[in-house]
């Protein structure tokens, strides 16, 4: 492999393949979004932009990039521009180390099959626990950029509570990131070869799952922009491109976050135990696994009432941080042993 | 306040109101026979008024001693009338500890048109009693511009039971802390529930206030 | 080392879960609401005064827009008035039909609070799943009066129309399906952690307090006062059905839950008494086309889904509509409620409140 290829084209290629994949996911998350809680709740969603209203994202996104841009007079004009972009970057940013498959040879751009992942760092989970947490300055300058009580209130709510929410979080990595040996993505998903560790860090995982709803500010830990206390929380005020920004960076989180639960707890790429026969590619197990992940953020949507601002906060600092901490001493003292 | 005040018809000028409003109507009466050939009933039917015959009632009016200027039982309800002066809150505190704690609702009349009122406003106060479940009513008479203690202090929800009655019929209560208006525009102009409302001056210039206010917004 | 500072925020009169055009004033130290104060009259069209230029029967379509979610309620509550004042005995099968028709409307009234009370504190299912079941209801009201949420239902003396064909079979539908749709909702709500979490000790109103504030309906009950006038003062034909005042003692918002909730169930079983009990007859007593009513004043009072519904009418017996008619509408009176419930609770709290409040915009401005 020469220099051009190995160093420029096929990372050039990864990116835009993850990119746009990543983006159409989020795009039909929404229509899905829509879709499955309209059949929870005995109606029909969107259907009339294409077949089965198939095409309704791509008419809401282009009904945003048309939106006109307003920006309120008493607004900080530098951070509200700046605030949609730190939301969402980080939030895209975080694929860089999620491996979607074992190995691929980018439909025949390699000549010898390389790693399913754009690049495989060494310290992969500590890069995306880093990278995501700016992703909540996004939403705090965006509530406070605003100059607005409402915004000003959920970016408040949203700092409080993805603080929060990042140790339990993080503890809850630990766990798996102890049994591998390694930070490395690959390396993780590589260990679980035996046995997933969703069975012997089923503490960890809960509390992951958990904790992971309430990090990308989904229901019922919509605080910060729940919409029948706050209006729309920390983008009360923005429209257009910038409110996409943010919706897009609240989507796209949402499948790092089920992606790395599937990395580190359901075996990444790996087949379902004793189905390894099958003709699957491992991104198709890969995809199936974050699915079912996202298929639960929707049911819990449509499921529970939302929490209030201190409970939230009383079961974030004295249940889960807890549990998490239990859960790495247990770990630690099977592991010494 | 007061300036409106004096704006207010006199008493002559009430009844000449009233003169005028019955004018019209033999004609209508002319008309009507021949085309339904009812004959026609010029006596009004007065529900009619019954002496307080049951136990409590005869309790409470004992107990309210003076204060009660008249009671009476009509269309089945208890009614009690009283007198606007030192007494009143007094009154009121012994209604209460007799049993009625329950202040359902404060109404305001304009009697204005009113044939057999003694005074220009009233006030009907609509009481229940949970334990006894037993309602009655207490009305008072007021001049125009007679201001009336409230009892905000001996039943909360009078709060805005009264306010209301300010806002639209323009009595005024004394001994609460804010009487404000309440469904009106704090700066609203008149008492729309008065009878004479159509009349009051001032009007065009609060709503040129509100046209000039709407174009400077825009 | 921090200043503190009390911020004001202003909740509405635009905001998704004032249930209306209601502002509040809070008061904010943090999240949690220091004083607060509702401003209304956003909605006022000034009812009373135009109910003194209408003649009796068009001040009946007045009303429908009161409490706009339960017009049936207003409107026996204004024809009971009339029909006080003018002392006229409603047909037994004009009784049993209003009943069975205000009764349907509560169940109606009641989901919608269901609906919306359950949307504010986020359960977005439940807020579906009871429209779709008073959709039916207002199905009902459409075949019968024509309308479906403003629906002039009753006339002096009884019934406008007969009962129509058909309807007794929609109403049969509706009781069979009712009760497990009911389950439904309580699956999702009842035993809901969250749920409890948000409802339990919140706006809390002692018994004593809610009766010095004039507080009705079930925020009374809730706090354990067994006042339904359907109970006290029976009207129409309640005293003949077998049903029970629902009260629970908790005086928080999940007691007031709980009240609704049985309140639905008890309705539901007044509608299947009154659908298989009513009488044969004529629908509407003998009453002058033009109606006059007697020198006089009355105050009635019904139980409207939200409480004590009253009307007071003054005639002056020469016109042939009311001299003065004062609505003591129960929304106008709970909303007082608010502040004492409120006060050291947060922001999430006031928008369970005003939703267990079960307010009407409508009724409160008039």
């Amino acid at each position: 492999m020469d220099f051009t290829t190995a160093y420029i084209l096929l990372p050039t290629a990864k990116i835009l393949a993850v990119f746009i994949v990543v983006l159409l996911t989020v795009l039909f998350l929404t229509y899905a979004e829509r879709k499955v809680i309209a059949f929870m709740q005995v109606r029909l969603g969107p259907m009339r932009v294409g077949p089965w209203g198939l095409l309704q994202p791509i008419a809401d996104g282009l009904k945003l990039f048309l939106k006109e841009d307003i920006i309120p007079l008493k607004a900080d004009k530098l951070v509200y521009w700046i605030a949609p972009t730190i939301a969402i970057v980080p939030a895209f940013l975080s694929f860089l180390v999620v491996p979607w498959g074992s190995e691929t040879t980018l439909f025949g751009l390699a000549k010898t099959p390389i790693p399913a992942v754009i690049s495989d760092l060494n310290i992969g989970i500590l890069y995306i626990l880093a990278i995501s947490s700016i992703g909540i300055y996004g939403i705090l300058l965006g509530g406070w950029a605003s100059n607005s009580k409402y915004p000003l209130l959920g970016g408040l709510r949203s700092a409080a509570q993805m603080v929060s929410y990042e140790v339990p979080l993080t503890l809850a990595l630990v766990g798996p990131v102890m049994m591998a040996n390694t930070l490395s993505t690959r390396g993780i998903v590589e260990a679980q070869k035996g046995m997933w560790f969703v069975v012997p860090q089923i503490l960890a995982f809960l509390v992951y799952i958990a904790c992971a709803v309430a990090e990308t500010n989904r229901a019922p830990y919509d605080l910060p922009e729940a919409e029948t206390e706050l209006v729309a929380g920390f983008h009360t005020e923005y429209s257009g491109m910038k409110f996409a920004f943010f919706y897009l960076a609240e989507y796209a989180n949402m499948i790092v976050v089920s992606s790395i639960a599937t990395i580190c707890f359901l075996g990444g790429w790996l087949p379902i135990p004793g189905l390894s026969f099958l003709p699957i590619p491992s991104f198709v197990w890969f995809a199936l696994k974050v699915g079912i992940f996202l298929f639960g953020y929707l049911w819990i949507r449509a499921t529970y009432p939302r929490y209030r601002y201190d409970q939230l906060m009383q079961i974030g600092w004295k249940f889960f941080i807890p549990v998490t901490l239990i859960n790495i001493f247990i770990t630690a003292f099977f592991l010494l042993k | 306040m007061s300036e409106e005040l004096k704006k207010n018809p006199s008493p002559e000028e009430n009844k000449k109101e009233e003169v005028k409003k019955e004018a019209p109507k033999p004609e209508a009466k002319k008309a009507a026979p021949a085309a339904k050939k009812v004959p026609p009933k010029p006596q009004i039917v007065v529900a009619p008024k019954e002496e307080p015959n049951e136990d409590w009632q005869k309790k409470l009016i004992g107990e309210l001693g003076d204060s009660v200027k008249e009671a009476y039982v009509s269309v089945g309800e208890f009614n009690i009338v009283v007198e606007n002066n030192e007494n009143y809150i007094d009154t009121f505190k012994k209604i209460k500890d007799f049993g009625f704690d329950y202040l359902a609702d404060i109404s305001s009349v304009d009697y204005l048109k009113y044939e057999g009122a003694p005074k220009r406003f009233g006030l009907s106060y609509h009481f229940y009693s949970v334990k006894m479940n037993k309602r009655m009513r207490v009305k008072v008479f007021l001049d125009d511009g007679e201001k009336v203690p409230s009892v905000m202090d001996i039943w909360k929800t009078a709060d805005f039971h009264e306010r209301e009655a300010y806002d639209l019929m323009g009595i005024v209560f004394t001994g609460r802390d804010s009487l404000e208006r309440i469904l009106l525009p704090h700066d609203w102009v008149g008492h729309p529930l008065r009878k004479d409302a159509d009349k009051i001056e001032g009007r065009e210039e609060y709503t040129a206030r509100l046209v000039r206010k709407l174009r400077e917004e825009d | 080392m921090f200043k503190r500072e009390i911020v004001e925020l202003n909740m509405g009169p635009q905001h998704p879960s004032t249930h209306g055009v209601l502002r509040l004033k809070l008061k904010l130290d943090g999240e949690t609401i220091v004083d607060l104060e509702p401003e209304i009259g956003y909605l006022h069209r000034g009812v009373e005064k135009l109910a003194e230029n209408f003649n009796y029967l068009q001040a009946l379509t007045l009303t429908d827009r009161l409490d706009y979610i339960a017009a049936v309620s207003n409107n026996l509550g204004y024809i009971e008035t009339l029909e006080k004042l003018g002392g006229v005995e409603v047909p037994k099968k004009a009784q049993y039909f209003r009943v069975l028709l205000t009764e349907l409307n509560r169940i109606a009234s009641h989901l919608l609070w269901l609906a919306t009370h359950a949307l504010d504190i986020g359960a977005m299912t439940v807020f579906l799943y009871a429209f779709r079941e008073r959709e039916m209801i207002l199905d009902m009201f459409e075949m019968y009066t024509g309308g479906r949420l403003l629906t002039t239902t009753f006339r002096y003396g009884g019934l406008k129309e007969d009962i129509p064909e058909g309807f007794d079979k929609k109403v049969k539908e509706f009781i069979k399906i009712f009760p497990s749709r009911m389950e439904d909702y309580e699956d999702l709500l009842t035993e809901n952690r969250i749920w409890k979490k948000r409802t339990i000790n919140v706006g809390v109103i002692s018994a004593e307090d809610a009766i010095n504030l004039g507080l009705s309906g079930p925020i009374l009950r809730g706090s354990g006062v067994p006042y339904d006038i359907r109970k006290v003062e029976p009207y129409e034909a309640y005293g003949e059905f077998d049903w029970e005042v629902a009260v629970e003692e908790g005086c928080d918002t999940y007691a007031r839950y709980k009240v609704r909730l049985k309140e639905m169930r008890e309705s539901l079983k007044i509608v299947e008494q009154a659908l298989e009990g009513m009488p044969e007859g004529d629908f509407r007593a003998k009453v002058p086309k033009t109606l006059k009513l007697p020198k006089g004043e009355v105050y009635h009072s019904i139980e409207a889904p939200k409480g004590e519904l009253g009307y007071y009418l003054i005639s002056d017996g020469k016109g042939t509509g009311p001299y003065r008619l004062k609505v003591r509408g129960p929304s106008f009176v709970n909303l007082q409620g608010l502040k004492p419930m409120c006060k050291g609770h947060m922001v999430a709290d006031v928008v369970a409140i005003i939703g267990t409040l079960d307010v009407v915009l409508g009724e409160i401005d008039r």
